[in-house]
């Protein structure tokens, strides 16, 4: 054979060799791989339950795998369509509909959880962003909750007491314009209160003005109406009117840790955050304040929360259906208490050590008492589109003058063009 | 007389095989990661597929259609023509000005080089990370210059008006040092006789510019306009990295600098359309490569000295 024929067979055969050893790795036995968005203090808490887990079931080794928020989901396309994707997931609800239609998330099987036992211990108006044609596929472990956070320290500057937050929006933007801060150009130094980028977000708005957001059959907006564009307008005030905030200040994020906004609306989950990486913020929180005096306080889900779900593909399915079972068991729901969002095992409002945690924790109390008031938006089918819907038509009221009947319009449109993805 | 062989008799040659030999591997790279991908991603385009799912469904010439149909597809098409057009001729323009200015015998030579090329050799990600600071409106560089020199404050990046101009400017920033330096090889590369010549007749300085300079370095121009040209229409990093994060969303305000690469991976890889975003990255390859053998058509040297 000549030498150019060996040369050529060679470099085939070192090919073949690579893809056969390198790529197809096969998955021990007993191993469930776990993938999580970063959020420093629920990993931390994931650690220990994975060591418990581990010290119950020693057949059994969990890996978890954590990601920059916002990158968890573009890892996880290409690897699940690639077969090499994790086993047990962290989701949030508003996912579900993309990944059930594709196959890509295991219905809960009747002997791991019931429907039955679920529908039982669960709140229901945190199980329908898990729930498609008569089957769960996973489970949330925390609801979306909206609390609004004041910085003590800028109400005391302006002789106000964050201790007796505004109850009413009235109340909260007269508040906020005394917190507002303009240097001698005009340009904004502090939020009063910073509703940009936060956790306030239209779905609650929306509920407030007396309006649902999808139509019952899940098709199509329903918030093109009186009430949708009283919405609307009351959104563009905020900034163009009261001057509460603007787009070429810091975002509400930002702004309250550098305590450069007195108040904005979060998730229970940030207050570790402040206390853990910005312990300098003093703070406390308050319910989302009402339209007006006598309304009932109402909360979005925002699309039913975090929670767990198994890849279909999974090679393991069986330890990793244990893994999940023990996840969204009772005892690591209280362990995970106002990690990530409220609460949605009853049998874990109802225990005795809550009011513990939250005499402990004093900011927690604001979410323990907006819970009876959520509201389940409905299925968005894609959350990031739907939500953008919504921000386009904020900063074309704005910054390019469009009214509010035509920005709800326009944001209605766009909302019909995303339900309609749903097969 | 010229004997034409065939490509086995040229490879009876020890030669000829070595040097097929060589270029085995980057062949092998170009073909599994270039070509395959690339034909690949043409199949999937006539296809329903979202990534997720194993199943496919036959559509022909939907995808193609509905690009078509796609307003936001046509506004991510105008700003990267807007990116396109506002960067490469003034980042010619300024990197052929720093080569001629370098070209000449300076204190410092070496320095001011490596000076205008280390931002070419920074990461894309930290030049937008810092820059987008610099823009910030309340608390960035620019506005505190602006504000110190009695000038109003701008919104650059959060602007639907400032918004690409900032980017264009960055990007300028970033990528001039490259360019100035092929010029400058190309500029060494003219023969100084013609120079000396044309001084000789009477020349003026401009004139030799014109003249001479010009048409001999339209090689080096022609290359470095169909590269920046072919950069410019898939922009993505900076506009990413510049636009995640504000208060006016990515992709700027009313989608001001969202571009058309931007648009593929968001409709590919966040709402699952890899067919529909397949159609899209093929399209745009067929609009630059138009782009390109234009500008080589009409960008080819007709000058010999």
């Amino acid at each position: 054979m000549s030498k150019f024929k060996i040369v050529c067979l060679s470099i085939i055969a070192v090919a073949l060799l690579i893809n056969l050893f390198v790529v197809n790795t096969p998955v021990a036995a007993g191993e469930v791989k776990f993938w999580a968005h970063y959020h420093p203090p629920r990993i931390e808490r994931n650690h220990d339950e994975i060591k418990r887990f581990e010290e119950a079931n020693p057949d059994i080794k969990v890996t978890l795998e954590h990601f920059p928020y916002g990158e968890l989901w573009d890892k996880l396309l290409p690897a699940i369509a690639a077969g090499t994707g994790p086993d047990f997931i962290h989701v949030h609800g508003s996912w579900t509909t993309l990944f059930v239609q594709s196959n890509a998330w295991e219905a809960i099987p009747e002997d791991v959880l019931s429907k039955d036992y679920i529908e039982e211990y669960w709140l229901p108006s945190s199980l329908p962003s898990y729930y498609r044609d008569g089957e769960y596929y996973g489970l949330p472990y925390a609801t979306g909750g909206e609390g609004v956070y004041l910085n003590v320290d800028l109400f005391s500057e302006v002789g106000l007491d964050a201790n007796q937050p505004p109850k009413t929006w009235p109340e909260a933007i007269e508040a906020g314009k005394k917190l507002t801060k303009f240097d001698e150009a005009g340009k904004m130094m502090q939020s009063g209160w910073a509703l940009i980028d936060s956790h306030l977000y239209w779905d609650t708005t929306l509920f407030q003005f007396g309006t649902d957001i999808i139509t019952p059959d899940g098709k199509k907006a329903a918030f093109n109406n009186p009430q949708g564009v009283a919405a609307f307008k009351w959104r563009r005030d905020f900034i163009t009117e009261h001057k509460l905030q603007n787009f070429e200040f810091l975002g509400a994020y930002e702004a309250f840790q550098q305590a450069k906004a007195a108040m904005a609306c979060f998730g229970p989950w940030y207050g570790d955050l402040l206390v853990k990486d910005y312990p300098d913020v003093k703070f406390t929180t308050s319910l989302v304040p009402v339209l007006k005096e006598g309304d009932d306080p109402v909360v979005s889900t925002i699309g039913g929360g975090w929670g767990y779900a198994v890849n279909s593909r999974s090679k393991n399915k069986e330890d990793t259906w244990e893994f999940f079972k023990f996840m969204v068991s009772k005892e690591e729901q209280i362990f995970m208490f106002m990690v990530e969002g409220n609460p949605v095992r009853k049998d874990v409002i109802d225990d005795p050590k809550i009011p513990e945690l939250v005499e402990k924790t004093p900011y927690f109390k604001a979410f323990i008492d907006s819970m009876p008031y959520y509201k389940y938006v409905g299925d968005k089918v894609n959350e990031m589109l739907f939500n953008r819907a919504f921000e386009m038509a904020w900063t074309s009221m704005v910054q390019e003058g469009v009214s509010p009947e035509d920005a709800t319009a326009k944001a209605a449109a766009d909302v019909d063009e995303v339900l309609a993805e749903k097969k | 007389m010229r004997i034409k062989r065939g490509f086995f008799y040229q490879l009876r040659d020890r030669k000829v095989r070595a040097a097929y030999i060589f270029l085995i591997p980057i062949l092998a790279w170009f073909i599994i990661f270039i070509f395959a991908p690339m034909f690949y991603a043409f199949y999937l385009s006539f296809l329903d597929w979202n990534i997720l799912s194993p199943a496919t469904e036959f559509v022909g010439l939907d995808n193609y259609k509905a690009v078509f149909r796609d307003k936001v597809f046509w506004k991510s098409l105008r700003n990267t023509a807007y990116f396109a057009v506002g960067s490469v001729p003034i980042g010619i323009v300024v990197s052929l000005c720093l080569a001629l200015m370098l070209n000449r015998k300076l204190a410092l030579r070496a320095a001011y080089r490596t000076a205008y090329f280390i931002p070419v050799v920074t990461s894309m990600v930290a030049v937008s990370i810092v820059w987008k600071w610099l823009y910030q409106p309340t608390f960035g560089l620019f506005n505190f210059i602006l504000e110190r020199l009695g000038l109003p404050s701008q919104g650059f990046l959060t602007s639907p008006k400032q918004a690409m101009p900032s980017i264009i400017l960055m990007s300028i920033w970033k990528g001039v040092g490259f360019n100035m330096v092929i010029f400058l090889a190309g500029l060494q590369a003219i023969p100084r006789m013609y120079y000396e010549a044309a001084r000789i007749d009477g020349a003026s300085n401009w004139k030799l510019f014109t003249s001479i300079t010009l048409p001999l370095l339209k090689p080096t121009t022609l290359f470095i306009t169909v590269i920046s040209m072919i950069g410019s229409l898939q922009v993505f990093t900076q506009v990413y990295v510049m636009t995640t994060g504000l208060p006016t969303g990515l992709g700027g305000p009313n989608y001001a600098t969202r571009t058309v690469i931007m648009h593929i991976q968001e409709l590919a890889f966040k709402f699952l359309k890899m067919s529909y975003g397949s159609a899209m990255a093929w399209i745009l390859f067929i609009i630059i490569m138009f782009f390109t053998l234009v500008q080589m058509r009409f960008l080819r040297s007709g000058t010999e000295y």
